[in-house]
């Protein structure tokens, strides 16, 4: 077994990590960075918990190896806030009530985020399709996307 | 997930020379896929090949003869917002769309999608419906195939050792013609219990020059309904000939029973979609 | 009243951790030598365990314990009977069962250790369907039934491991006076709870032999008390903690991995984690209880309720776990929230070999709903009736009873009713193929106990202890703004100290939504004793008269004498300090009364219930008549909750549960080939996802109940409770086609459109047997 070197860019952080080649980004991510807040549900891309963003687009974490990431950009939920500033996305969520448990709660402000980051007015259906990769069992969505409407405005 | 060694070659000569000489090699495109069957140990290969690493595998490009390329390592979300798609063969755009979630098409490839070679996949019978053909590269020689031909069974397909799905050829439609990708699933875009795809094109008297229609789920692949182009080139549409395409998918069907649903409704589903899908091309080409 | 606190949608407490994804659940927590543990299951639904070999296992590197029952104290289990242990021993009685255990250095290794461990089993008789199970030649799944510990008198017989009864009336006379009769037999479906966390716990041994478990639970001392009662351990040595929890609704009241993570810390010594795969979840979990009911209903001509039979067969899998209490209170919420003089209820609890069934949002009040409101669609259609109009004829009244003969006082019922069909335009013309559908639930909110501590701190700050468990739905900030209002502190001097055995008094679970109401009065009563002590030591150091005092801005003052006055800090320090001791408000709430009347009870394995909550949901549906598929249209979900008390968590726990209910209702289903799961995966088992949920209005009722906390009463599980009775009945009005068996499913509407007629099988035999 022969682990690899590889290059990861996370949150604007660059990390030098070296890897078995079924390691997952997931993996990489929670156990050699401790970024715990990108989650794992289900582990086979159905939950959409461990979603983080990829060059700015949502993807899923579970499913992609950390090698093939091959210099993308990662950015976690770590990533949004700064110095302890709450991002637009976030305070929205917590305005709206948006949040229960929480569990689905980093992988779908990061879809939210690169949903407004393309398109910073979406209707309620764009919205929809938008957050349709993340499941939540809190909340019935509905105050999530009021959460994304509100951030938009 | 079980041990593998990975490597990233850097032409399609090179991995296919390498698919050649490691037997249990498997190719890593977008890996939705692949990954899942990794984890769930249903496969172990000895190496992965990400053809990721390799130029010129994803490209959309249109030509006025020889119609649309797309390559095999276009992700779902490509498909889904290219002009050149919008505009020459939107069908797949609205096949794309109802590929899983964003997280998914933006990882997911199309070439992915069809060697995969699941019966219920969301391409293939759009593909179908638009004649396209398959590129297969192997170390020295390319051959193009029909995509209905690809495929062989239940997640079997024709590729040899050592074989890429390099290319997606789409032929032109005539100037007026419509496709409807129509798919039956539990919740929003959850695996096809059916999904049909047809394509209809028109001269200008209205006269049907182009038909094709594609189906997923209800076999153990992807089904051309060859009969389509038979019943309706040359003649204006009638409810009769939808009916009668209907009525030829489903005696070709030939599905089963599983968690998402029985063989007889599937069969049944076969000729609601295949006349709804019908009927959407026929007004969408028509501008009704 | 005018409240600073209550009936404000503050910001969530625990929202800003959760939104930067700081908040740690139990899989982002690790120790140092922290090994991974792994379950080996059985594959068999019923089966002798004639040898394991571990020596395989053993061999492989990176493994440093296996265990099998040998391994462990033979201790049994169970909320209400116990009948389980940690891991099988002689038999297996379902698959997925826990065979072995297995502690290696990480999760690969784990993982592959149990594929080594061999287990020869020979295969016994198995039963799947209750029915055929409640047969007295069925092959019997516990033998030892009559021997287990019953925290309560059940009635036993055969592989039925409670049995319910209630009788009020004379059913016989009853139906006499009925001028219709409708009578049918539905079926429902096994539902999991799918969470997004999967469930977890991690267990290490402190220096002095403490043991402590991290735990993804609703309810630390439940884990504690299985635990202990499991491995014969004194709860004394354990502790346990919880970290955020990522939703339970009720699969995670109960133990799962927590025993068998603690005998496998205490065979290695180090700490051990198990956390389940999805798959695990789905095999090995604790879903919904699927049932057969046959329901019968009596009404006069005019369409009053004079009589209804039920008997209700809950399939409660291989082990009881919380099966006799969703048996016995399903049956108890049977009757529905209406007045019906004449009554026999009988719900029977009954093993087969399935996965054990548990707590479900709604605790059976879902499937003996179903039956129910759909019963009375069916009289309104004979009869003629609007069922709108059906329902509010019969729903209860201020000064009604439950059964049991408790007279409830705050009842919204009617109000409910009205205004989610009002949401729906209900007498508004429908379009082609839609129709409309409404459903009344009862629940409660009032249920066993809460125990708080309201501690002043030194420098006036405070503490409030209360092992209630907040998982997502919002209690943490509920009890922190009673606290807020009882002492006027603002909401950031409160520290919340719950999530421990050690740290904070018993509490029994977050469950039968009643963390509001009945963790609401204790903590509220709690914090008003912690007010009188800091009132008297006030009185006392100013030497003025308690009444002439008043409390403003963490400063308690003489009415007309601002001036004269101390502030919490000062009364914090010198009640430390100087005199009378620190200041420890307390309360033990324990629901106690109205007593129901249990001379028509037998086998209820409850004491008292209050806290009675009403809600309606009303829907449209649009039916494709060529595909089967329902569309929603609309949906409306009206809640008496007494009070609100955080109004925008009141509309999340409506939406949540209506949207949990569409799952229930339409696309969710656990499948079985014989015993096992054949749909383990969210690839397979659908939840709804966000392009799937239509239009909902959340209603807000209010009718003030005056023994809760401000008025207020429950919420959490009547949400989901009406909604697949409301579109099994919508798609009736629609298209003329009833369904009657969950889930419904676009080829079961398309079997009744063409007129096939779907059998559930029943037979006489039931009825004559109780």
């Amino acid at each position: 077994m022969v682990k690899q070197e590889i290059q990861l860019d996370v949150n604007g952080k660059s990390y030098s990590i070296s890897v078995f080649p079924q390691e997952t980004l997931l993996e990489v991510l929670r156990e050699n960075l401790g970024l715990i807040g990108t989650k794992e549900g289900c582990s086979e891309g159905e939950c959409g918990v461990c979603t983080v963003l990829l060059d700015g687009l949502p993807v899923r974490s579970c499913l992609l190896l950390a090698v093939d990431v091959r210099g993308g950009k990662i950015t976690t939920i770590e990533g949004l806030s700064e110095k302890g500033v709450l991002h637009p996305i976030q305070k929205a969520f917590i305005e709206h009530g948006a949040i229960q448990c929480g569990f689905c709660t980093p992988g779908m402000i990061l879809s939210a985020k690169a949903l407004l980051d393309g398109n910073p007015f979406p209707s309620e259906e764009e919205i929809r399709i938008g957050l349709s990769g993340n499941l939540c069992r809190c909340t019935g969505y509905i105050k999530i996307f009021k959460a994304v409407q509100g951030a938009a405005l | 997930m079980r041990y593998f060694e990975y490597f990233e070659p850097k032409s399609v000569g090179e991995a296919c020379q390498f698919l050649n000489e490691h037997e249990e090699a498997k190719i890593l495109g977008g890996g939705v896929s692949l990954v899942v069957l990794l984890k769930n140990g249903l496969i172990t290969p000895s190496h992965l090949v990400n053809i990721k690493t390799i130029p010129g595998l994803a490209r959309i490009e249109w030509d006025d003869r020889e119609g649309l390329t797309i390559g095999g390592l276009n992700h779902h979300r490509d498909i889904l917002l290219s002009p050149l798609i919008q505009r020459h063969c939107p069908i797949l755009a609205e096949a794309a769309s109802k590929i899983a979630t964003p997280p998914i098409r933006n990882l997911g490839t199309i070439g992915g999608n069809v060697a995969h070679a699941e019966p219920s996949a969301d391409f293939p019978p759009a593909l179908i419906a638009l004649n396209a053909s398959l590129m297969l590269t192997s170390p020295g020689r390319e051959r193009k195939v029909p995509i209905e031909e690809f495929f062989t069974d239940y997640y079997e397909n024709i590729l040899g050792q050592g074989e890429i799905l390099t290319r997606i050829d789409v032929p032109p439609l005539p100037p007026r013609s419509a496709g409807t990708y129509i798919k039956l699933d539990k919740i929003t875009n959850s695996i096809a219990i059916v999904g049909v795809a047809s394509v209809i094109g028109f001269d200008e008297k209205g006269i049907c020059i182009y038909a094709g229609v594609g189906l997923g789920g209800v076999a153990s692949t992807p089904l051309n309904v060859k009969g389509a182009k038979d019943i309706l080139v040359g003649e204006k549409i009638t409810e009769t000939h939808i009916d009668k395409i209907a009525k030829e998918a489903q005696a070709m069907a030939n599905p089963i029973t599983n968690v998402h649903a029985s063989a007889e409704y599937r069969k049944e589903m076969v000729y609601v979609l295949t006349r709804r899908a019908l009927q959407g091309s026929l007004d969408k080409a028509l501008g009704r | 009243m005018d409240y600073q606190y209550i009936g404000k949608s503050i910001p969530k407490v625990d929202s800003a951790q959760k939104a930067t994804g700081t908040a740690q659940y139990i899989n982002d927590l690790s120790f140092p030598n922290m090994l991974w543990g792994k379950v080996l299951r059985s594959i068999y639904p019923h089966a002798e365990i004639v040898h394991i070999d571990k020596s395989k296992a053993e061999r492989l590197p990176g493994v440093k314990a296996i265990i099998t029952a040998q391994d462990i104290p033979d201790g049994l289990y169970g909320p209400f009977i116990k009948d389980e242990p940690v891991l099988a021993r002689g038999k297996v009685r379902y698959i997925g069962e826990p065979v072995a255990a297995v502690a290696a250095i990480d999760r690969e290794t784990a993982e592959e250790a149990i594929q080594l461990v061999e287990v020869e089993y020979d295969e016994l008789p198995s039963v799947f369907d209750p029915l055929e199970a409640m047969k007295s030649d069925a092959p019997l799944i516990h033998e030892d039934l009559s021997s287990y510990f019953c925290i309560f008198p059940a009635v036993q017989e055969g592989n039925v491991c409670s049995r319910t009864t209630f009788v009020e009336g004379d059913i016989q006379q009853g139906f006499k006076e009925a001028g219709l009769i409708v009578e049918e037999t539905f079926r429902t479906h096994m539902q999991h709870q799918s969470y997004m966390e999967p469930s977890g716990a991690i267990a290490l041994i402190d220096p002095s032999g403490k043991i402590i478990i991290h735990s993804s639970t609703q309810g630390i001392f439940i884990t504690q008390s299985r635990v202990s009662e499991s491995l014969k351990i004194p709860m004394s040595k354990i502790r346990v903690i919880a970290p955020n929890v990522g939703g339970g609704f009720g699969g995670k009241i109960e133990t799962n991995v927590q025993p068998i993570c603690v005998a496998l810390a205490q065979k290695t010594g180090l700490p051990i984690k198990v956390v389940l795969t999805r798959e695990e979840e789905f095999t090995a979990g604790r879903p919904r209880h699927p049932t057969t009911i046959w329901g019968k209903l009596g009404l006069k001509k005019d369409g009053t309720f004079v009589a209804k039979e039920m008997i209700n067969i809950f399939d409660t899998g291989a082990y009881s776990d919380d099966g006799p209490g969703v048996t016995g209170f399903g049956s108890l919420m049977a009757r529905g929230p209406y007045r019906i003089p004449n009554l026999k209820i009988v719900g029977n609890c009954v093993y087969t070999n399935k996965v054990k069934s548990g707590a479900f949002r709604g605790f059976g009040n879902p499937q003996t709903g179903f039956a129910s409101e759909s019963l009375i669609d069916m009289a309104a259609k004979e009869l003629n009736m609007d069922p709108l109009d059906l329902r509010l004829k019969n729903a209860l009244v201020p000064g009604d009873h439950s059964v049991g003969k408790q007279t409830i006082h705050s009842v919204g019922i009617m109000e409910c009713l009205k205004k989610a069909a009002e949401a729906l335009e209900w007498k508004q013309k429908k379009g082609k193929c839609r129709g409309r559908g409404i459903a009344a639930v009862n629940h409660i909110s009032g249920l066993l106990t809460v125990s708080a501590f309201v501690r002043i701190n030194e420098d006036g700050t405070i503490s409030l202890h209360v092992g209630t468990m907040d998982i997502g739905q919002g209690s943490d900030t509920i009890l922190t703004q009673i606290v807020a209002e009882e002492l006027g502190v603002p909401l950031e001097d409160i520290n919340l100290i719950s999530r421990d055995t050690d740290a904070a008094p018993y509490t029994w679970a977050t469950s039968a939504s009643r963390l509001t109401y009945t963790g609401g009065n204790a903590v509220r009563l709690a914090t008003i004793d912690a007010r009188e002590q800091l009132l008297e030591l006030a009185s006392k150091q100013l030497d003025e008269n308690k009444d002439d005092l008043m409390i403003q801005n963490k400063k308690i003052f003489v009415k007309w004498d601002p001036e004269k006055g101390l502030t919490f800090h000062q009364l914090g320090a010198i009640s430390c300090w100087v005199k009378g001791g620190p200041i420890v408000g307390k309360s033990s709430f324990m629901v106690e009364t109205p007593p129901f009347d249990r001379s028509g009870f037998s086998g209820f394995p409850f004491g008292t219930m209050t806290g009675y909550i009403f809600a309606a949901q009303a829907v449209e549906v649009e039916v494709d008549v060529e595909t089967g598929k329902v569309k929603m249209i609309q949906c409306a979900s009206a809640h008496d909750v007494g009070h609100a008390i955080h109004p925008q968590n009141v509309e999340g726990q409506i939406e949540g549960g209506f949207v949990q209910g569409l799952g229930y209702a339409l696309t969710e289903e656990i499948v079985f080939d014989g015993g096992k799961v054949i749909n383990p995966s969210f690839a397979d088992y659908k939840i709804p996802m966000a392009m799937d949920i239509p239009p909902i209005t959340p209603i807000i009722v209010e009718a003030y109940d005056e023994t809760g906390p401000y008025g207020a009463k429950g919420l959490g599980e009547p949400g989901l409770v009406g909604v697949a009775p409301a579109i099994a009945n919508a798609i009736y009005d629609a298209i003329g086609v009833r369904i009657k068996d969950l889930p419904i499913t676009p080829e079961k509407v398309l079997d009744a459109i063409k007129g096939k007629k779907v059998t559930i099988p029943w037979t006489d035999i039931w009825k004559k047997n109780f």
